[in-house]
């Protein structure tokens, strides 16, 4: 790891938290429009069980969703390639599910299904699921020509090139889904909370909005970019074990 | 292996058919080593696709042992190594070469096990590093030894050393040489370097430009290791030579 990189990213935020807490005190902002990051840090440090609580079941949600979405994208990803044919109609089915604005979507399924944490995976597993697809299905329908050719030369079953080439071949691009896919899942978790539910930290920031207590809903947000921060580096890190193979891109070195 | 074509054709369908082989007839008989050489977009590749049944014929017959190459893959007959070494990143050394017997389940029939076809082309040492780690001579070499655990009687080789530097190319060349002879597998080995056809084959087949016929069918009964100086070698370059120039010709009239 190079210590100019580990420092630079450090050193911005800090640089950014700083401007924001002078920011605040030179221009006397009101705490009910902006609260300085200190006060944000005390309020959290001040009410560490409920926002424990409230991050468990959130992430919770999110990772069930980004699970049920992954495994959905994957497996139809998958059968389109085992089963050509089919791609013209599930895509169009995927892309409608994809443009349908899930905020519009999301107050239903709390109407149909409850306060209770299934209507915040259906919503997550829908956002997450077709970046999922579309990337898996690209990494799984082109290998290298000259790796299927050999294949073919072998005289191998489509069952054997799909498991032996394809699926290992898809893997990097499994990855990139996960990448784009896990923001979203946060997003999803917290968009599917503000709309109706028994906890969490969407509903925590609700509840804060609404009685104009900024510090709690600012709290929150820290929380969220933390967590979402800390989740894409564990996935770069597994893609780095995983992936082996595979050069390390641009964008991951930016990261 | 025997392979015998017949008036041979295939074009590629597309907006603009391509009509890239025109009534190729030719036999090659078992354990003959030929070189296919002629200009770039000659047929030849096309010729050695339609052998490893990547491409189907339909035009004229092909046939190896007097079956179709359908026939002739299934049975595992054929080899197929192309200028890409085609390896799997994720898979190391060894189980590069361990695939093709998992894909076709030889069991107790591979012509070399693992462990011996990576003696031969000297990567023992590396069985357990990764292609990413090899350079590029090695990672034909590596393709090689997977040839050799095949046990195929027909050996098609898409220009395997096209991609690499002139003195790792004829190094190579000659060690295949020397691991094919005791095999005496029947190679068809597509090239458009004159002395690499020279220094290596029983046989040239001169291909003319598109659409690909046999312009010239020059025997090469030389005994190896050949000898650049030799005039014997010279006169065989030279016929190779005026075949290719018959080729471009053969366009132009």
């Amino acid at each position: 790891m190079n210590g100019g990189r580990t420092w630079l990213p450090v050193a911005l935020v800090g640089g950014f938290l700083a401007i924001w807490e002078s920011a605040v005190h030179l221009f006397r902002i009101p705490l009910y429009l902006l609260p300085a990051p200190s006060r944000v840090v005390w309020t959290l440090a001040q009410n560490l069980t409920p926002y424990s609580q409230a991050t468990l079941l959130t992430m919770g949600e999110a990772l069930a969703g980004l699970a049920l979405g992954v495994l959905t994208g994957g497996l139809l990803a998958c059968l389109l390639v085992l089963r050509p044919g089919a791609e013209n109609g599930v895509m169009t089915l995927a892309i409608l599910v994809k443009s349908t604005p899930l905020v519009a979507i999301a107050p239903l399924l709390t109407l149909w299904l409850g306060f209770g944490v299934l209507p915040k995976v259906i919503i997550t597993a829908l956002m997450t699921f077709f970046p999922v697809l579309v990337n898996i299905l690209s990494g799984l329908q082109r290998p290298d020509p000259a790796l299927v050719d050999l294949f073919q030369s072998w005289n191998a079953s489509r069952w054997q090139i799909f498991t032996k080439l394809r699926l290992p071949a898809s893997l990097p691009y499994l990855f990139a889904a996960l990448k784009i896919s896990a923001p979203l899942a946060w997003i999803g978790a917290v968009v599917a909370e503000w709309t109706g539910a028994s906890g969490g930290l969407g509903r925590m920031m609700w509840l804060a909005y609404t009685n104009l207590n900024l510090p709690y809903m600012f709290a929150a947000i820290f929380i969220l970019s933390t967590l979402g921060m800390g989740f894409y580096r564990l996935l770069a890190w597994l893609e780095s074990r995983v992936v082996f193979w595979q050069p390390v891109t641009v964008e991951e070195e930016r990261v | 292996m025997r392979l015998e074509a017949e008036s041979l054709s295939h074009s590629y369908s597309g907006k603009q058919p391509l009509e890239a082989l025109r009534r190729v007839s030719l036999s090659i008989p078992a354990g003959q080593f030929v070189a296919l050489i002629g200009p770039s977009g000659c047929g030849k590749s096309t010729f050695l696709r339609l052998a490893a049944n990547l491409l189907p014929v339909r035009s004229g017959s092909l046939l190896l042992d007097g079956q179709p190459p359908r026939a002739a893959v299934a049975q595992q007959r054929v080899a197929w190594m192309a200028q890409s070494p085609a390896l799997l990143p994720w898979r190391t050394v060894r189980a590069n070469v361990l695939l093709a017997g998992q894909i076709q389940n030889h069991g107790s029939r591979p012509r070399l096990d693992a462990e011996e076809a990576l003696a031969r082309v000297g990567l023992s040492d590396m069985a357990g590093s990764y292609p990413a780690e090899l350079s590029g001579g090695m990672q034909q070499r590596l393709a090689l030894a997977r040839t050799l655990t095949l046990p195929a009687s027909l050996w098609l080789m898409d220009e395997p050393f096209a991609a690499l530097d002139e003195l790792t190319r004829e190094r190579l060349a000659g060690e295949l040489l020397g691991l094919w002879q005791p095999i005496g597998a029947t190679v068809l080995w597509v090239t458009h370097n004159i002395h690499e056809a020279a220094r290596l084959a029983d046989r040239a087949l001169v291909f003319s430009q598109r659409p690909g016929s046999i312009v010239a069918d020059i025997p090469i009964p030389l005994a190896r290791p050949r000898r650049e100086a030799d005039p014997d070698y010279q006169s065989v370059v030279t016929s190779i030579r005026t075949g290719l120039g018959m080729a471009e010709t053969g366009v132009s009239s």
